[in-house]
């Protein structure tokens, strides 16, 4: 609190609970639409409709093994943060459902209001000094080593991600209305992440 | 602001603050009207107004900000007062058109509540960032954060209770509850995040 440009607890508090709050919300359009996603989430998505398994426990495994990196070039803080952060996202996919149900969702309005929902989440976990894991964690180390955009390099990965779930689930407007969402949630942090502008930490 | 050594918005930086900003409030807005809820602001005395009139909300709202651009173009200028005016009629028409887009089979008010505060309060930060605002109420608030050094979310949390009297008056007691509390979130939200210290553009 001594200095005003430090986050303080409470106000951590607040951007971690919006940015897992709102990536849940942004999970259940984009589960209900059964399209996928960029990033560890994409990958999780993808695995749990390969599966059956929920996203929440697919999400919350597959992160696992990203703290070690995390701790080693970001910090226990960073580390602990994003853990949280994992949790809760997890946590508020098993339980939403019970809260809030589709009856009929566009699928380019879902993946418009899917890419805010998350890039927005990602905005305020990233500000916060929390990811949500994997390659969150990788493209924040790349844009602090390197100065890429976090934006760009989870794009990189997207295209990978895509190109494997046009493979599997062979489905072309899915792939489609997927990359919309995918553009939007990227569109958002390419703009919106500079350190210049936010400065608090 | 003009004197700070950073770089200023381009239009385009502009353009997807306020479309993001817009989808933000259109969506909290829509989430409300579904879970029969209402909100402080002239967002919430236009609820307030088509709760009770049976009028649709996109209309209600674009009119009660009417007089308020007076307000704004006097003591916000020009610029500000436009882009006001292009979110206002923009949440206005995607309130609108959101039923035709996306239909609720069932919603606790909770969860209405928590998400409205989330999404509608990053809305208009994005908004206040980007140099434009929810109107009316929003103007105020802004007028007074500048002149008095009064953070913007308090002076609506000011203006939302009185609403909230109202509504008592009007509407379920459950629903001005939970209606309460998305208006706590979304001030909240404001008023901890609104900080010219934190953020520099614009």
């Amino acid at each position: 609190m001594t200095d005003p440009k430090i986050h303080s607890l409470v106000e951590d508090a607040q951007g971690i609970a919006y940015g897992a709050t709102m990536a849940a919300f942004g999970i259940l359009i984009l589960t209900h639409l059964g399209l996928i996603t960029g990033q560890t989430a994409g990958l999780a998505v993808l695995i749990s409709y390969v599966t059956g398994l929920s996203f929440g426990l697919v999400f919350f495994v597959i992160n696992i093994p990203f703290y070690l990196l995390g701790w080693l070039r970001m910090g226990w803080r960073f580390t602990l943060k994003t853990f949280v952060a994992v949790a809760a996202l997890s946590g508020l996919t098993l339980v939403m459902p019970d809260w809030i149900g589709f009856a009929s969702l566009n699928p380019l309005f879902g993946a418009i209001l899917f890419g805010f929902a998350s890039g927005s989440a990602l905005l305020a976990l990233f500000r916060h000094g929390a990811s949500l894991g994997g390659v969150g964690i990788l493209a924040l180390i790349l844009q602090d080593r390197l100065g890429w955009r976090a934006g760009w390099v989870q794009l990189g990965f997207d295209a990978v991600l895509f190109a494997a779930a046009l493979l599997m689930l062979r489905d072309l407007p899915v792939i489609a209305y997927s990359f919309i969402g995918s553009l939007v949630v990227n569109i958002v942090l390419a703009v919106n992440h500079r350190k210049d502008r936010y400065i608090a930490t | 602001m003009a004197d700070l050594p950073h770089p200023r918005y381009t239009p385009l930086e502009d353009l997807q603050g306020l479309l993001v900003s817009i989808i933000g409030g259109g969506f909290g807005i829509w989430l409300l009207g579904t879970a029969g809820l209402i909100t402080g602001g002239t967002a919430g005395l236009a609820l307030l107004v088509s709760h009770v009139t049976g009028q649709g909300f996109g209309w209600m709202f674009f009119l009660v900000n009417l007089p308020f651009y007076i307000f704004a173009w006097w003591k916000r200028g020009m610029v500000f007062t436009l882009k006001t005016f292009a979110a206002v009629t923009a949440v206005s028409v995607l309130a609108g058109l959101l039923p035709n887009w996306l239909t609720i089979s069932y919603i606790h008010p909770a969860i209405a509540a928590v998400l409205f505060g989330a999404i509608a309060g990053v809305g208009i930060l994005g908004l206040f960032r980007h140099g434009s605002s929810l109107g009316g109420t929003n103007i105020l608030a802004l007028v007074i954060q500048d002149s008095l050094g009064i953070r913007a979310g308090w002076v609506q949390l000011a203006w939302d209770l009185a609403l909230f009297a109202i509504a008592v008056f009007v509407l379920p007691l459950p629903q001005v509850l939970w209606s309460l509390l998305g208006a706590v979130i979304l001030n909240f939200v404001i008023a901890m995040n609104h900080r010219r210290d934190w953020y520099l553009p614009g």
